[in-house]
């Protein structure tokens, strides 16, 4: 990231954990389990930075600027990291987050279960691929 | 004559699809206050310079794509409009083209994730582009977006900072407008095929112009009413926004002082002094011959693709970037 925005990426173990299982129950590299917390990480700070954009917040700039920054920084990693199917595939359920929140539905974000979901159809695609050979 | 016209665009059918990119979407409910927002911020008007940059640009390479290419014009002014949202939370503008800014409307939550569903709208679109070929197109969300937001980190950190030096104010600029412009006739370029040489010569041409572009925006401050700019005239200064004019002002031992006295619980009145002190030295004339080297800069890069038809768009643009008044 660029030191420009200055954005420390903190997430604690404990709010890391739900992406866990979905990274253990299927066979993948340990560099692709990396890249794929960093992914889920970028997501749920980004969430998080825009959830904090009350007129009287007072880093409300930062907020603003922060989560769009994220947002960008986010597909920048995917394409470095050649996970441009997922962001394919997490689309559609980022902009409802973002339909919904409009809406003052401010639930919080969590990007594990479709992750999760995106790795499942991957291996089954692959599955498929393979017996087809 | 209108830009569009005199680049033989139809720009009704690059309205439409920017339309179509909310009013088709599934997701969306079509009296929904999100739909409503955006079609009233569209059709508010805007002079649509990115998208028909990227027209522009397509017309370098051998394919011309119909339907895909107006999908990527929207999207770049989807981009464009989602960041103008953000801008005016961050500014506290109350108005966007002479009406209520969509923060004023809405409420600044919602404005946020309006201005959020409009970026996610535009990856959803794109990342239909998918494989190695086409990965330019991200270009317009991943990169240009960021140094969109790079430029306003800058903007933010520099307030009321009269110790600017002119490189910090060109990469300010750099960042949060002209590097958008040069991905826009970059990204049209590749849409249509052309050569990577090609394409790179256009990111410097709309780099130029955006840069041209930006300065002559520092100056609609000083010399424009507030009617015209559709916002209060001054409103840089009176936000710490440390622009051109300023800089080469504060050259000036006579005028520095008053500039440097400027800072957020400054009175309109001081604030409309140091304008007419600013507005009476020398500096607008500096800041507009800074703001011809750039278009100079420009033509000479549109002079590398004269073998090109479209060559003569590249000079039309030109021509109405020098003759811009507001």
């Amino acid at each position: 990231m660029s030191p420009i925005a200055g954005i420390q990426l903190h997430l604690s173990p404990a709010e890391c954990e739900p992406l866990l299982p979905a990274l253990d129950g299927i066979e993948l590299q340990y560099d692709r389990q990396v890249h794929l917390l960093g992914i889920y990480i970028i997501l749920t700070v980004a969430a998080r930075r825009h959830l904090e954009c009350n007129l009287n917040h007072p880093d409300l700039t930062r907020n603003i600027l922060d989560g769009d920054y994220l947002y960008s920084f986010y597909l920048q990693f995917a394409i470095k990291y050649r996970e441009l199917d997922l962001v394919a595939y997490l689309a559609p359920s980022i902009k409802k987050l973002q339909i919904r929140r409009s809406n003052g539905d401010f639930a919080e974000y969590h990007p594990a279960a479709e992750i999760a979901q995106y790795l499942l159809q991957e291996r089954r695609q692959r599955g498929r691929t393979s017996k087809a050979i | 004559m209108k830009l569009h016209e005199a680049l033989h665009i139809d720009l009704n059918e690059i309205n439409r699809e920017i339309e179509y990119l909310v009013a088709r979407d599934k997701d969306v409910p079509k009296h929904s206050q999100l739909a409503q927002s955006i079609l009233e911020l569209v059709r508010s008007g805007g002079k649509r310079l990115r998208p028909l940059m990227l027209i522009v640009g397509s017309r370098f390479g051998p394919t011309s794509q119909g339907r895909r290419m107006l999908q990527l014009a929207a999207a770049a002014e989807f981009i464009h409009a989602a960041s103008l949202i953000h801008d005016d939370i961050i500014d506290g503008a109350e108005l966007r083209r002479g009406d209520p800014a969509l923060h004023v409307k809405t409420g600044v939550v919602s404005a946020v994730h309006i201005g959020n569903y409009m970026s996610s709208r535009v990856i959803e679109l794109l990342s239909k582009y998918t494989g190695d070929k086409n990965r330019y197109v991200h270009d317009l969300s991943a990169v240009a977006t960021a140094q969109l937001c790079l430029g306003e980190y800058q903007q933010l950190a520099h307030a009321y900072d009269y110790s600017l030096t002119m490189e910090d104010y060109l990469e300010k600029s750099r960042n949060k407008t002209a590097l958008l412009m040069a991905t826009c006739l970059r990204v049209g370029a590749l849409a249509a095929e052309s050569s990577e040489e090609v394409a790179e010569i256009l990111y410097q041409f709309g780099e130029a112009l955006g840069m041209s572009f930006q300065i002559q925006d520092d100056l609609l401050d000083f010399t424009q009413s507030s009617e015209v700019l559709g916002k209060p005239a001054g409103s840089d200064l009176q936000h710490g926004q440390v622009t051109l004019p300023v800089l080469f002002a504060l050259e000036d031992e006579t005028l520095a002082p008053a500039i440097r006295a400027i800072g957020p619980a400054s009175s309109p009145e001081e604030i409309a002094h140091v304008l007419e002190l600013i507005s009476g030295s020398g500096a607008l004339a500096r800041t507009k011959q800074c703001s011809r080297d750039y278009l100079d800069k420009a033509e000479s890069l549109a002079l590398q693709l004269s073998a090109y038809p479209a060559h003569a768009d590249l000079l039309t643009l030109l021509e109405y970037f020098s003759g811009r008044e507001y």
